[in-house]
Order: C-alpha cells, then sequence, then structure tokens
C-alpha cells in the first residue's frame, strides 16, 4: 500500500498549498485581459476626473495661480501675516471684544487667527491665556477669557495687543494696538494698525 | 539663493541614502528607481533622525551640522568606493521586456501628476491648518532652539492646539531645509515636504515591480500618481503622505522578509519602521504590527528563525526609536491621548464601531477621492485569488487589517465629535493604508492567470539589489 504523498518542504518553499489552488483551474489568458481592462479603466477614470472644471487639480491650481480663487485663499493669510509682521518686537497678547467673546459662531475663525498668528510671531509669542490653561480652539480662548495686568504684560514683555472682534471703537477684526513703551504706566492706546 | 541651498540639502539627503543603502548591500546593482526612491527614503529618514540626535545633544539644526553630515557622507563614500564597495546603477537594455515601449504612457501620467504636485506646492506658502498649526510651528522651534534643554514650546498648554507630543521627523527634515537656507522660508520650504510626499511613488513602484513586469507596475504607480487625494494632501506640509511613504518601504521589506529571509529586507523593515514610528504616532502603531507579523510569520519558518528575526526588528526599532520615546515621555498629553483611552475607555465605546465601520467603508467608494482605485483591488483580488497562497500576501492582508481596526477603535476612543472629526479626517487616514492596498492589488494581478503550480513565479524580474559578482 503507498504512502500517501506529502508536499516537501523545498515544493512549499514560498507558498502555501491550499484546497484552492488544487481544484478550480482557469482560463487564464482571459483574467489577465480582465485584470488589464480593470486597470486601464481606473486610469482612464482618474484622468477623467483630473480633467473636469471642478477637480482637486482645477481647484489647486485655480489657487496656485493668480485668479481670484487664489487672491481669496491668500487674502486671509496675508492679512494675518502682516498684521504679525507690523507687531514688531516684544510678545502679543490677544484681546477678545465685543461679540468675539461670547458669540460661538466665531469659534473657528478665533482659533484660525491664533494659531495662524501663533505660528506667523514664533519666536515671539501671542498669548492668549495663562501657560498652564490648555487650548485645543477657539472656544477654550473664549472660555478663559483672558485678561491680564499691566504687571504680567510687563513681565512677559507684551508690546502689543492683537484684538479680536468688535469694540466700543467701532472697530472690527482684527486689529494691531501698539503699546506705549513702559515707564511705570500701564496703558495700551496708540498707533492703530493692521485688519479691516 | 534659498532654492539652491534647499536644493542641496535635499542633495544630501539622496547622498545619505545612497550611502546606506551601499553599507546595506554593498558592491550591488541598483536599479534607476531604487536610486531615486529607495535611497531618497532612507536618506530622508536617516536625516530626520540624526538632526534629532544632534538636536538632543545640543545642537539645533545649522549649516554647521548639515556641513558634519555631508563630510561624513563623502568620507565613507571615497572609503566604499575605494574598496568597490559602493552600489552600481544598473541599466541595461537587455532587461528590457516585450511590451516595456507601453511603460511611456503611465510614466508620461506619473510624471504629470507629480510634477502638478510640485508645482503647486511651490507657488504658495504653508496654508492648510495642520501644516502651519502642527508641522510648520514645530519646524520653526526646532530650527530656533536645540531639544538638550527642552524648549519652553512643548510644555506650553496654550500651544496644545499644535500636539506637543507628536513625533518629529517632518519638522526636523523642514529646520534642515531652514537651516540650509540660513532663513525660516516656509514656502521654499515645502520643497522638503513635496520631495518626502512624491516619494511615495517610486516606493510603491519598487514593491509592485517585485512581483510585477514593468509595464503593470508603471500603470497602478500612475493610477497612485493621479489619485485626487494625492492631490488634495500632496505638497501641503503635512505628514501623512511621508509616512505613507515610509510605511510602503516597512511593509515592503516586511513582505520581502517574510518571503526570503534575507537581512538587508529585515534591516530594511527595520529602518522603515523606524521612520514612520518617528514620523506620526500612528507609525509606531504600524512598526509594533510589523513586528508581531514578523514574529507571527516567522514562526512558519522554525521557532529559532521567528525568535531571531523578530528579536532582530525589536531590538533595532527600540535602538533608533528609544531617544524619541523617552524624550517624548515627558510632554503633556492634552485632549487627544489615545494609548490611554484605548486601554482605559475602549470597551465602553465599542458599539460606536457601527457607524465608524460603515463610514469607513463608504468613503472607500467616494470616487472623486479615490476613483475606482478600492473596486480595483477588489477586482484584482478576485482575478488573482491564487496569491493567497502566498505567506508575504497573508501577512500583508493582515497588516492591512490591523492597520484598518486600529484606526476604527481609534475613532472609537476620540474625543472630538465622531462625526466632524471623521469627516476631516478619514481620506487622510484611508491615505495612509494606500501603499498595502496598492500592493495588494499588484501581488494579486501578478497571479491572474497563472497556473496553480506556477502562481507567482513568472511575472516579473525581481529588483532585489543582485551582487555584482553574481551578475555575471
Amino acid at each position: 500500500m503507498s504512502r500517501v504523498r506529502r508536499p516537501s518542504s523545498s515544493l512549499n518553499s514560498g507558498k502555501l498549498e491550499t484546497i484552492l489552488n488544487q481544484l478550480i483551474p482557469a482560463d487564464g489568458r482571459s483574467f489577465r485581459y480582465a485584470a488589464w481592462g480593470v486597470v486601464l479603466l481606473v486610469l482612464v477614470h482618474l484622468c477623467w476626473l483630473q480633467l473636469r472644471p471642478e477637480s482637486e487639480l482645477h481647484q489647486i491650481c485655480a489657487v496656485a495661480t493668480q485668479s481670484t480663487a487664489r487672491r481669496a485663499a491668500m487674502m486671509q493669510h496675508e492679512q494675518f501675516d502682516r498684521i504679525a509682521g507690523q507687531a514688531g518686537d516684544g510678545n502679543v497678547l490677544l484681546k477678545l471684544a465685543g461679540y468675539a467673546k461670547t458669540n460661538p459662531a466665531v469659534e473657528n475663525s478665533l482659533g484660525y487667527f491664533y494659531f495662524r498668528t501663533s505660528y506667523a510671531l514664533y519666536p515671539r509669542r501671542v498669548y492668549a491665556a495663562p501657560a498652564d490653561q490648555v487650548i485645543n480652539n477657539g472656544r477654550d480662548i473664549m472660555r478663559i477669557g483672558f485678561s491680564p495686568g499691566p504687571q504680567w504684560l510687563q513681565e512677559h514683555d507684551v508690546r502689543s495687543v492683537l484684538i479680536f472682534g468688535n469694540d466700543t471703537a467701532g472697530g472690527e477684526t482684527p486689529r494691531l494696538e501698539i503699546l506705549p513703551p513702559r515707564d511705570g504706566q500701564a496703558g495700551m492706546q496708540t498707533n492703530k494698525s493692521g485688519g479691516n | 539663493m534659498a532654492l539652491l541651498a534647499c536644493c542641496l540639502y535635499l542633495l544630501l539627503i539622496v547622498l545619505v541614502g545612497y550611502t546606506l543603502l551601499s553599507v546595506i548591500h554593498p558592491s550591488s546593482r541598483m536599479t534607476i528607481v531604487q536610486l531615486i526612491g529607495l535611497g531618497p527614503a532612507v536618506g530622508a529618514g536617516t536625516m530626520g533622525l540624526l538632526l534629532f540626535w544632534a538636536s538632543l545633544m545640543g545642537f539645533a539644526p545649522s549649516r554647521n551640522v548639515l556641513a558634519i553630515i555631508a563630510v561624513l557622507t563623502l568620507a565613507s563614500l571615497l572609503v566604499m568606493e575605494k574598496k568597490n564597495r559602493l552600489a552600481r546603477v544598473k541599466v541595461r537594455a537587455t532587461d528590457w521586456e516585450k511590451g516595456d515601449g507601453w511603460m511611456v504612457v503611465p510614466l508620461v501620467v506619473t510624471v504629470a501628476g507629480l510634477v502638478m504636485i510640485v508645482v503647486v506646492a511651490l507657488s504658495s506658502p504653508l496654508m492648510e491648518w495642520d501644516a502651519f498649526a502642527i508641522w510648520g510651528f514645530k519646524a520653526k522651534v526646532l530650527a530656533h532652539e536645540a531639544l538638550r534643554l527642552t524648549p519652553a514650546y512643548f510644555h506650553d498648554l496654550t500651544l496644545s492646539y499644535s500636539h506637543l507630543d507628536y513625533p518629529l521627523m517632518v519638522p526636523f527634515l523642514t529646520a534642515g531645509a531652514y537651516a540650509a537656507m540660513g532663513t525660516v522660508d516656509d514656502q521654499t520650504g515645502k520643497l522638503v515636504s513635496v520631495f518626502l510626499d512624491v516619494l511615495l511613488v517610486p516606493m510603491v513602484y519598487l514593491g509592485l515591480r517585485w512581483k510585477l513586469r514593468r509595464l503593470p507596475a508603471a500603470c497602478l504607480s500612475a493610477i497612485l500618481a493621479m489619485l485626487p487625494v494625492m492631490f488634495r494632501y500632496g505638497g501641503v506640509g503635512c505628514a501623512d503622505l511621508p509616512l505613507a511613504m515610509f510605511y510602503a518601504g516597512s511593509i515592503l521589506y516586511v513582505a520581502r522578509w517574510i518571503d526570503r529571509q534575507q537581512w538587508q529586507d529585515l534591516i530594511l523593515a527595520i529602518l522603515f519602521s523606524a521612520f514612520a514610528a518617528f514620523t506620526k504616532n500612528e507609525g509606531t502603531v504600524l512598526a509594533l504590527m510589523n513586528g508581531v507579523v514578523i514574529l507571527g510569520f516567522g514562526l512558519g519558518c522554525g521557532p529559532r528563525h521567528a525568535r531571531v528575526g523578530a528579536a532582530a526588528f525589536f531590538a533595532g526599532l527600540l535602538a533608533m526609536d528609544a531617544a524619541w520615546l523617552i524624550w517624548n515621555r515627558g510632554l503633556p498629553r492634552t485632549h487627544e491621548d489615545y494609548g490611554l483611552k484605548l486601554l482605559s475607555s475602549l470597551a465602553t465605546h465599542l458599539p460606536e464601531l457601527k457607524h465608524i465601520i460603515p463610514a469607513m467603508m463608504l468613503q472607500t467608494a467616494e470616487f472623486h477621492t479615490w476613483g475606482l482605485m478600492w473596486i480595483m483591488a477588489g477586482m484584482m483580488v478576485l482575478l488573482g485569488w491564487r496569491a493567497f497562497a502566498r505567506p508575504y500576501v497573508l501577512a500583508l492582508w493582515i497588516l492591512l487589517g490591523l492597520h484598518l481596526m486600529s484606526y476604527a477603535l481609534v475613532y472609537c476612543v476620540t474625543p472630538w465629535n465622531l462625526t466632524t472629526l471623521m469627516s476631516m479626517t478619514i481620506d487622510r487616514l484611508l491615505l495612509h493604508t494606500i501603499p498595502a492596498v496598492i500592493f495588494l492589488a499588484g501581488w494579486h494581478w501578478a497571479e491572474v492567470g497563472t497556473s496553480p503550480r506556477h502562481a507567482g513565479s513568472g511575472g516579473s524580474n525581481d529588483v532585489t539589489a543582485q551582487p555584482a559578482a553574481a551578475a555575471h
């Protein structure tokens, strides 16, 4: 009686013997054509997707070129970066005014403003809260409602204030106020710049 | 001038990678794609880690640090050249096969897609929220201060939104560009980001060429290059595509190690896993999964081999990322501490999976994001079902399953609003899985129409670097 033949280890090197690859015959050529057909269809479809006017490619091209879309996208960045550039030396305090103190509708734009100006100003700082307060979004800034005194501003070398939101002066968001040089007096009113 | 300095910095990265490849594969033959894909990928990861280690020693990225790295690299190249141990580029007309002439079509499509990504990236400064708030901000901090005395940034909770504990590979590589340029110019510095992003395509091509002929490998690579999601995230300055690129290298060489048990493959698997772990937190989990799969499949080759391979993998991974893991341990984890949350509250959030899994599946049918790529992958699996007999294919399926499962579980415990978070991040997270999905599509394709006994044996040339002596 012959023994059942078992696959040798060399036969099995690199692949496993399964019930599938023993039993099912296949017409290899038609399968290969089918595979090629699928791949070419997907590639053509992707090219077509990118040629449509509303494609990702067209959108980023519009942003990259001197188009209206680019100007709209760049305007906010440039505005925030310009304000940060006008802050000069020293750190900056972020202060909320008017509706920005309580209106949830500005959470997103407040967060964006804080993130962008913090990035643009580094290694100078934008203070929106004491260092032990967690800020993950605009809501956190509104919740904390940071309003330090003159002593704190002096200790942290704060030389200008970024005001986000409207105030009694009728200003619109955002704008920068340079603090006067410190000579023992507290105050935050002189040059107004930035914003629109 | 800044652009020239940035290009020289990238050239240094390429040289570092070429040197390391020559060390790993002495006197070997490299294909052009290995030279322009694998070498720069290894070089980028190595440069990121070198800059991190130098910063820990008190040297922030600077022209002096880069000059030292350049001198050491050139000296190593000279020594290896004298000993005839440099990898050589292989370009031989006899290697070309019938039908390869058609490669010009997918090649043109690929190059067009990548050039568009590069041009768009370099035409604007960092604009994506995550790009400037997280990665760009860290790059500025690292360019400004060394890590030896931990910069105040890393403990300032008012900057928690920038994820203080996130890994530093992309920020360090960007800070290196700033050092080379001598100024913080984030628009020119995006060249580094886009360089890392487009490397994904040659890395995926390499993985496909392992089992496929040139033309099908090039077609699948072109599909990758033309994915709308690549245009969306390519060159924006985020770390998602660099993670996908390093992850592509790691799973390719894990698969090769499982298939061939060659130490060079294991070394590259360790390197790429370590790079991925230093690129994003997800990369740490993916690196550990690679190790578990190496151990699991190694057991099939005999316990000793499994133990040695897996031990070497974990030891290498730990050696390369230990400094990061130790240094990072003291950083505050605010809001998102997924590791702790997964351990403490996963069980109570598991029912969320009934929303998460369908949402992930629906995302794959978003044609405007993925085209028909996921459907194509499914078709290839059906047509090339014999590939399931391959241990390395099974290993990749397991890795992909673990990968998707880990993301689903993270969504379960997220502190953010799940619906909002998923709509913002799901395409980015699935982007990380793209190398595995395309490899699977290609490796299954390699088995389409083959006879059971010869499945997978006749698909393509192997692009393994071969010793020059053996080639003649």
